[in-house]
This record gives structure tokens, C-alpha cells and sequence, in this order.
């Protein structure tokens, strides 16, 4: 069964979580960076998604620690999660050229942008 | 109220299993989140926190109740159902056939419309077809007979103000509904066979159960019980006990099932449970069923009392279900 389109937050949960293993607020402040400010994901938003990526097991535990006596929980992207956001991209991409071939035919893009 | 406890309280909106695994986590996240002068939650970090704890509630229920002993009490609950609402259904038609065959050449008369007639065979067909696996067709057929029940429900209301016969309708739905949900397993091999043949026996008892205490044994017990009498009223003594004997028969189909499956069952027919005894016996002093009459016909349901009618079984039914699933947590 092919897999549903992926919500644009817990795509860029698995993005921020290519690189490196990360801790939520860490995960929060790239999420963040990657939209450039446009995506402010919350913790609330944030552990319901890792909650399903875990179960789905796209994502998993690495390591955890006690910074400050708080507690700081590594996530790390599966070879499953990897997989699967691979496939999103493409599908992402693929859109997304179709809709720039059609707008640069009907002469509502150029090169630099929008006509 | 320091922030971290402002936090903790919002936190315990997410069910328990989460709590336990990420709450510490998302206290750190949320105070490093926070500002160096905060002292309340921010009104954005109270709606996320809420509508992730709805969410997370949401996908906790959705995933228990896709566990396959779920899916085998649902498919238990499309024969039950059914078998329940073809023995209430049939009790006149039987009877009717009863005086005519004792040679009462009236039967019932015009008191027995061809819709009660239709019903019961309707309800009798969905049980067959429901044990046969044919559930597709059953859940078509079932789905008519509970929209005819729900305009039924509705004509007494319009008519006299009346909701005291809505157990059928609930029952009604949720056949439907339950036969509509994809099940691993048919309602016979759910069930098993001896316990197909006493709950056959119990459906068949609780039909005939007018005709033989009224054409059968009419000397017997005529004594008139005028109390509502489960889920019917005004039974005569020998109708009682043989209904009552039915009624029981039906309890054991469903208390001898493995306890898995018995909690399940019983937690899908407490929606029944609620709305009968929120018509029959009323809740306390909670003037629900004493409506005042005037002239014979009560007042009509007040908003909060029709609020009741639809939120009691729904939310009787998400507390057994938490109830249950908290109870089997290891």
C-alpha cells in the first residue's frame, strides 16, 4: 500500500533529524532553522509526532541524559525513517516540478521567481 | 504556582502510558522554551499541550481498539445484537401467529402493524446472514432496519413525547456500525458452537415467550406483573420468568466467553445499559423519566435532557473502554 503524504511537521522532524541525533528542544530549534522561522513546532505537537514516528518506527531512542536535572531524550532517525523520508522528498519533488514546468509554460514563472 | 507545576497540570491531560514515558522530557523542553521571566504557560503552549493530549488520546483508543480480540468482541456483538433485536421484534408477531393457529381467527387484530412483522424478519435475516459471514450484505440490511427504528424512536416522540423505547435504537446502531467494521474472524467462530445453540435457544425463548405464557399455558401464572420488566413492561408472571430465563441465557452466551472477550463485550453493550437505565429508571432525583404530565403526555425533553441522551452513552461507553485498557495494562 503506498504511504500517505506526510504532514509538513513531521517531515521536518525526520529532516532535522538526519544529520544527528537530537533532543526534543534541539529538534524544536532545527525544525525552526530548516523553515526559516516559517514552522514554530511546540512540544505538545512535537512529542505526539515522536510518540507515532517511534511506533511506526521511523524514529528511535539513542540515548538519554541529565542536563541541569533535566531530562534530555537523543532521538535518531531508523533506516525505515530514512527510507521513508527519501520517498516523501520525491514525492515532494516531483509536485513541485510539475507545478514549476506548468507555470514556467504558462509564462507564470521565470527563471528568478514568480512572473 | 511555579511553571514547571503549571506544566505538570496540563500534562496530566495526556493519557498515563505517555505521561510515564515522555513527561519529564517535555517539562525540560517546555522550561528551556520558556522565557528567563515566565511565569505562566503561554496561551499557544496551552493549546498545543491540549490538542496534542486530544491526539494522543485519539491514536492510544484507535490502536487498542484494532487489537484483534477487539475486532472478534465486535464481530460476537453482529450476531448478539441482532439475535437480541429479532427476540424483542418478534415477541407479537409470534404471538399473533399463536392465536391464530389456537384458532382465534383475529389474531392481534390491527394491533400488530406489517412494520413489526418486517422488522422482526429483517433482524432475523441480518443474524443469519451475520453467522454466515456474509457481513456486507448483513451490515446493508441491518443499517435500513436501524434508520426504520430510529424514525420509529422519532414518531413516539412526536406523538406522545416518548423516549422510553430507545434501548432498541442504540442497539440498532450499533449492530449496524458493528457490522460495517472489518473483523478477522466470523461471529460463529467468535462465538463458538454450543454457545451459538443457547444463544439460539435464548432468542427463541424470548420470542415465543408472550405466545406460550398466553396461547400455550394460559392457565398458568396469570397474575399481571405491571412493572417494566427489563426491556419490556406489563408481562404476565409465566412471560416473566421465561423472559427471564432468555435474558439469562444471554448473560451466560456472553460471561462464558474468555475474559478478554467478555471485558470487551460488556463494555460495548454498556452504551445499552446507560440509555435504558437513563429511560427507565432515571438518574437519582434527577427528574429525567418523572416528567411532569399534563393531560397524560409529559413535558417535552428539556435541552439538558436530550444533551444526556447523547453524551451519557457515549461517554459510559469511553470509561469502560479506559477502564478496561487500564485494567489489562501490565
Amino acid at each position: 500500500m503506498p504511504n500517505t503524504p506526510m504532514q509538513e511537521s513531521t517531515y521536518l522532524i525526520l529532516v532535522a533529524l538526519v544529520e544527528a541525533p537530537r533532543h526534543g528542544y534541539a529538534i524544536l530549534e532545527e525544525v525552526r532553522r530548516i523553515s526559516a522561522g516559517r514552522v514554530a513546532l511546540r512540544a505538545g505537537t512535537l512529542y505526539a509526532a515522536l510518540d507515532r514516528l517511534r511506533t511506526e518506527g521511523l524514529v528511535e531512542m539513542e540515548r538519554e541524559e541529565l542536563v541541569q536535572s533535566r531530562l534530555r531524550r537523543y532521538y535518531r532517525l531508523t533506516a525505515s525513517g530514512a527510507r521513508r523520508l527519501a520517498e516523501e522528498t520525491a514525492r515532494l519533488r516531483s509536485n513541485a516540478d510539475a507545478a514549476s514546468v506548468r507555470l514556467r509554460r504558462a509564462g507564470l514563472l521565470t527563471e528568478g521567481g514568480a512572473a | 504556582m511555579t511553571l514547571e507545576r503549571a506544566y505538570r497540570w496540563l500534562l496530566a491531560c495526556y493519557p498515563r502510558e505517555h505521561r510515564r514515558q515522555y513527561e519529564d522530557e517535555m517539562i525540560g523542553v517546555l522550561l528551556d522554551d520558556a522565557g528567563p521571566d515566565q511565569r505562566r504557560p503561554r496561551a499557544r503552549d496551552v493549546l498545543d499541550l491540549l490538542s496534542g493530549a486530544l491526539r494522543t488520546h485519539v491514536r492510544h483508543t484507535t490502536t487498542r481498539l484494532s487489537d484483534p480480540t477487539w475486532r472478534d468482541a465486535v464481530a460476537a456483538l453482529s450476531l448478539l445484537a441482532p439475535l437480541a433485536l429479532f427476540a424483542y421484534a418478534a415477541r407479537l408477531p409470534v404471538l399473533h401467529l399463536a392465536l391464530l393457529a389456537a384458532g382465534h381467527p383475529e389474531g392481534l387484530g390491527d394491533s400488530l402493524p406489517l412494520a413489526a412483522k418486517l422488522m422482526a424478519a429483517a433482524w432475523l435475516a441480518v443474524a443469519v446472514l451475520a453467522a454466515a459471514g456474509w457481513r456486507r450484505t448483513a451490515a446493508t440490511l441491518a443499517s435500513a432496519a436501524a434508520a426504520y427504528d430510529v424514525a420509529r424512536a422519532a414518531g413516539e416522540y412526536a406523538e406522545h413525547l416518548s423516549v422510553f423505547n430507545l434501548w432498541p435504537t442504540v442497539l440498532a446502531a450499533m449492530a449496524a456500525a458493528a457490522l460495517a467494521v472489518p473483523t478477522s474472524r466470523s461471529a460463529a467462530a467468535v462465538i463458538t458452537r454450543w454457545r451459538l445453540g443457547m444463544l439460539a435457544g435464548a432468542a427463541l425463548l424470548a420470542a415465543t415467550a408472550p405466545a406460550i405464557a398466553a396461547v400455550v399455558l394460559p392457565g398458568l401464572w396469570t397474575e399481571h406483573v405491571r412493572t417494566t420488566w427489563i426491556f419490556t413492561t406489563g408481562v404476565g408472571r409465566l412471560e416473566a420468568v421465561l423472559l427471564g430465563v432468555g435474558y439469562a441465557l444471554f448473560a451466560l452466551t456472553v460471561l462464558s466467553t474468555t475474559a478478554a472477550l467478555r471485558r470487551r463485550l460488556l463494555a460495548l453493550l454498556v452504551p445499552v445499559g446507560a440509555i435504558l437505565l437513563l429511560t427507565r429508571v432515571g438518574i437519582g432525583n434527577w427528574p429525567f423519566p418523572e416528567r411532569a404530565p399534563h393531560g397524560g403526555i409529559p413535558d417535552a425533553l428539556n435541552l439538558t435532557q436530550w444533551l444526556a441522551l447523547v453524551l451519557v452513552p457515549v461517554l459510559t461507553f469511553a470509561v469502560a473502554v479506559a477502564t478496561l485498557h487500564r485494567r489489562e495494562q501490565p
